[in-house]
């Protein structure tokens, strides 16, 4: 419930329900939205319906940061609790408006798309207002002011890509309304200080608005805050609108705005959708909407790599400000030194794409807690963030482009589903995801050779990166037999030189060790492997083979299996016998019937003589008849009338 | 900004086993990789989550996507299967290709799970993924590619799914892509978190459980494969395929999978 806005116990809507009081006004507010600045710079009010749009924004991602999403999945049978249910009732300034169906159909499909939550939505008249709403003056004529009417106004992080984004607009001579939303005062600073370096490279082109919205800490901590697009749209549209800029615009690289999931438990949300194009579709309605004309919200790098948008900041010369801007996604980062934890996904990428790019004395390892690479991570679900990005880059890397539009079908198609060709748009995101992949296996190459004689040493940390990735442990064992056998072949001719013999020895097998794990990972060794494979029957399956030649059906193939000494392998312990268990009908009927298919399937794998060799050593008795039988086993099936057969009950035929 | 959510499983006793096999003793020396344990660490995973497999049948949005798949199929059959296309909500042009089309089927799902009562969920998203993964793989391997081609071609491609034999390759390749997923929803997060113990060495052992799983999926998903086709064109031919008997369809096809991947699990 919030502004105010009250509801009756028995109201259904109130019914088994948590409830949460959320207020942005008045004395007791517990969620703290300043604008003023807004309003300040601007020097005008904010029509009612922005600041409704913009403390609905607020009130949503504010329960969605204070809501748990089921951390305790102890039920062994139960799926794992994710989404979860929200109700509001909001009291608003401009209730008609936001009763609409369509309005409140749009807010609910954006924030499911978002966030994988259900939403409903019942508006309220606002019964008492903020004070501060009248306190600004109208001065001058806002067309004058230089920032008035931009393209769009740009929402900056203080990240990689919105900078790059920043310069790449300054340096084509525009003037830039950059937004931000401040959480917390580190955060801010780091973003001021950044605003500042970037506005001695591009005096008087620059203006920052930071909004301030936070919630009171006495509420619980959800860290994946799905909501925040929507809340930084309504940021962004109510700074657009006062400046009458045509929309509101993102810079995120593509890779981290489709935001493919690196592993198969990543299913929907829990793999962002912040910048999703999708998403971005849907904001764009939505802001439309309540802005009454056309408004966009788009994202230009939809795109590009992280690397290729590294590399533009140093296109555009700006390489000394990579030092000021911050990826990682502990925001609440505690040190004053360090912007980095080197251990989070935003930092790994980060990394790799500068090492890629060849920017890493910009980014300097200083400012990283634990070093991408070769630093510990203690926790398993990091270990896990560093080994599925490293594996999925690879992948994407080795992987052919139909296979990628096939195993990421769901994702790709709603990424195009509003381009106006699909298959070119799909195209261009696969090459881009494929670049991507060859930064990983390059950079990942690359730091293995950097420090293939620590990993042989065994002196990396074993929880690091490239130690996992590498399988250190493992490797340092078999390089240890490697270079004794070398030791001793060499000693034997008195060229031994124990320093580099161990050295190159160690170096050769690490190179081998990659090779192997890249090959491994395009899935062509083990295909290969398995072509070659064929276990050779075992005596039951042979029995079945031959009651399948010698077209036996119901009693008569049961009996012929048990008079053979064949038992049912089914776990339950009756019917014991096959006979026994087709006469005792369904379950086991289904079940002698699914394994007869199944060893039809593998039978069909054998070559005749294969399958003759098998029946004279089994049956004996029996080969001449199976013999005749497998010869004419072609012409057999072939002659077989499809129209004769009878309509197929897959439950009681055998 | 692109975060992502990594979770463990539940501190179950099953569960727990389970780690236990993956990650192997806890020795030196050669030990065999996850890999080859394959059969018995899916069917050991399926047991463990065998509520949440009870409830593909009933989850709205897997038999939506099932029945879409069986609805593509037959409109292929049509002269006028632009038209036949256009009443489930996909709409092709005539330059449309096979990506296109899963495009739109993806698009139909979304809407339609977005409408129902209980939304999308994860056994639905598998569904599609498998769905859109079935029909992109299958139907591109019939024309020119993915990304080439007409709408003709594309019926074209489909009309060979749409027998009885192509639809039954068809419901092979969605269960086995759809049961690999759902088992990797569970096993990947401690194929990851458990790298660098005896079992996954290195990052090639844990791509190599990954395609050992999709393969034994994909083989073990053939018990379905005559049952699928057998029961798409009975029922096409005799009742018409609706949300009703695609979802009893869909009970009897899980519990077949069930029943090979513990029968594949418990041989030597």
């Amino acid at each position: 419930m919030c502004s105010g806005a009250t509801v009756a116990a028995s109201d259904p809507v109130a019914k088994g329900r948590h409830f949460l009081k959320l207020d942005s006004i008045g004395g007791k507010a517990n969620v703290n939205i300043r604008f003023e600045n807004v309003a300040k710079v601007f020097r005008h009010d904010l029509s009612a319906r922005l600041v409704d749009f913009l403390e609905i924004a607020s009130y949503v991602f504010s329960a969605d940061c204070a809501t748990r999403r089921g951390a305790d999945w102890t039920d062994d049978d139960s799926t794992e609790p994710w989404g979860r249910d929200f109700a509001f009732v909001i009291a608003v300034r401009e209730p008609d408006f936001w009763c609409t169906p369509k309005i409140k159909d749009l807010i609910e499909e954006v924030l499911g798309f978002l966030s994988n939550d259900k939403y409903s939505f019942t508006f309220v008249p606002l019964e008492r207002d903020r004070g501060d709403q009248q306190q600004y003056l109208e001065f001058g004529d806002l067309r004058d002011w230089p920032f008035h009417s931009p393209e769009r106004v740009l929402m900056f992080s203080g990240g990689l890509d919105s900078l790059a984004g920043a310069v790449e607009t300054a340096t084509r001579g525009d003037r830039l309304v950059l937004v931000s939303h401040r959480p917390v005062s580190t955060l801010d600073s780091r973003q001021k200080k950044l605003f500042n370096e970037l506005q001695k490279q591009f005096p008087d082109q620059l203006i920052r608005i930071p909004v301030w919205i936070n919630k009171a800490e006495a509420f619980g901590r959800e860290p994946t805050q799905r909501t925040r697009s929507f809340l930084y749209s309504a940021l962004g549209t109510l700074v657009a609108q006062s400046v009458e800029a045509g929309g509101v615009r993102f810079y995120e690289n593509g890779i981290v705005s489709l935001n493919l999931p690196i592993a198969e438990e990543v299913l929907r949300a829990r793999a962002s959708r912040t910048t999703h194009p999708l998403g971005l579709h849907l904001l764009s309605s939505l802001c439309a909407a309540v802005t009454g004309h056309d408004f966009i919200v788009d994202n230009p790098y939809l795109f590009k790599t992280k690397t290729e948008v590294v590399e533009s900041i140093a296109t555009h010369e700006a390489t000394h400000l990579i030092a000021h801007t911050c990826s990682c996604s502990h925001s609440m980062f505690k040190t004053r030194t360090q912007r980095h934890c080197g251990r989070c996904s935003q930092c790994v990428d980060r990394r790799f794409a500068t090492a890629a790019a060849g920017l890493l004395t910009q980014d300097s390892e200083t400012d990283y807690v634990s070093d991408v690479f070769v630093g510990a991570r203690s926790d398993p679900l990091e270990r896990a963030i560093a080994v599925d990005y490293t594996r999925h880059g690879i992948e994407l890397d080795r992987r052919s482009e139909n296979d990628l539009a096939a195993i990421f079908n769901a994702e790709l198609s709603r990424a195009v589903r509003h381009e106006p060709r699909p298959s070119e748009a799909v195209q261009k995101i696969i090459s881009m995801h494929k670049r991507h992949g060859e930064v990983v296996t390059r950079v990942l190459a690359q730091k293995v050779a950097e420090n293939s004689a620590k990993v042989v040493n065994g002196t990396l940390d074993d929880t690091s990166l490239l130690a996992l990735v590498i399988g250190q442990q493992y490797l340092r064992q078999q390089c240890h037999l490697a270079t004794e056998s070398a030791e001793n072949e060499k000693e034997k001719s008195g060229a031994f030189d124990p320093a580099r013999s161990l050295q190159s020895a160690a170096m050769v097998r690490v190179e081998q060790t990659l090779a192997t794990i890249l090959a491994k990972l395009e899935g062509s060794t083990l295909r290969s492997a398995k072509k070659e494979k064929k276990r050779k029957p075992r005596k039951r399956e042979i029995i079945i083979f031959a009651a399948i030649l010698m077209d036996l059906k119901g009693m008569k193939y049961c009996s012929f299996l048990h008079k053979q000494g064949i038992k049912p392998k089914w776990s339950d312990s009756v019917p014991t016998t096959y006979p026994t268990g087709y006469q005792a009908g369904n379950p086991w009927r289904k079940k002698i019937q699914d394994e007869k298919t199944r060893a039809k399937q593998r039978m069909n794998r054998f070559a005749e003589s294969e399958l003759a060799d098998l029946f004279t050593a089994h049956l004996p008795e029996e080969f001449g008849e199976l013999t005749r039988l497998l010869h004419s086993r072609n012409s057999h099936h072939a002659s077989k009338n499809p129209t004769a057969a009878k309509p197929h009950k897959y439950s009681t035929i055998c | 900004m692109g975060h992502t959510r990594l979770g463990q499983l539940p501190k179950t006793r099953k569960w727990k086993e389970l780690v236990e096999r993956i990650a192997g003793p806890r020795v030196t020396g050669d030990v065999a990789t996850a890999a080859v344990y394959i059969d018995a660490i899916a069917a050991q995973t399926l047991d463990a989550s065998r509520k949440a497999l009870d409830n593909v049948a009933h989850d709205s949005g897997v038999r939506y996507t099932f029945y879409l798949l069986t609805q593509v199929a037959l409109a292929a059959r049509r002269s006028d299967w632009e038209n036949a296309l256009e009443q489930h909500g996909i709409h092709l042009a005539s330059d449309s290709t096979v990506f296109d089309l899963t495009v739109e089927v993806q698009g139909a799902v979304d809407r339609y799970v977005s409408r129902s009562p209980s939304g999308a969920t994860d056994l639905s998203e598998m569904a599609q993924q498998s769905a859109g993964e079935a029909l992109a793989s299958l139907a591109g391997s019939r024309t020119a590619g993915l990304f080439g081609g007409s709408s003709a071609d594309v019926r074209n491609a489909v009309r060979s799914l749409s027998t009885k034999k192509g639809f039954g390759e068809l419901g092979q390749r969605f269960f086995g892509r759809f049961v690999a997923r759902f088992l990797n929803f569970y096993l990947s997060r401690v194929t990851a978190a458990t790298l660098g113990t005896p079992r996954l060495r290195d990052l090639g052992d844990i791509a190599e459980f990954n395609e050992a799983l999709r393969a034994h999926c994909d083989q073990s998903a053939r018990i379905v494969r005559d049952f699928c086709g057998q029961w798409y064109s009975k029922t096409a031919y005799q009742e018409g395929i609706d949300l009703g008997n695609t979802s009893r369809f869909l009970a009897v096809a899980v519990n077949k999978l069930r029943s090979e991947f513990e029968l594949q699990g418990s041989e030597p």
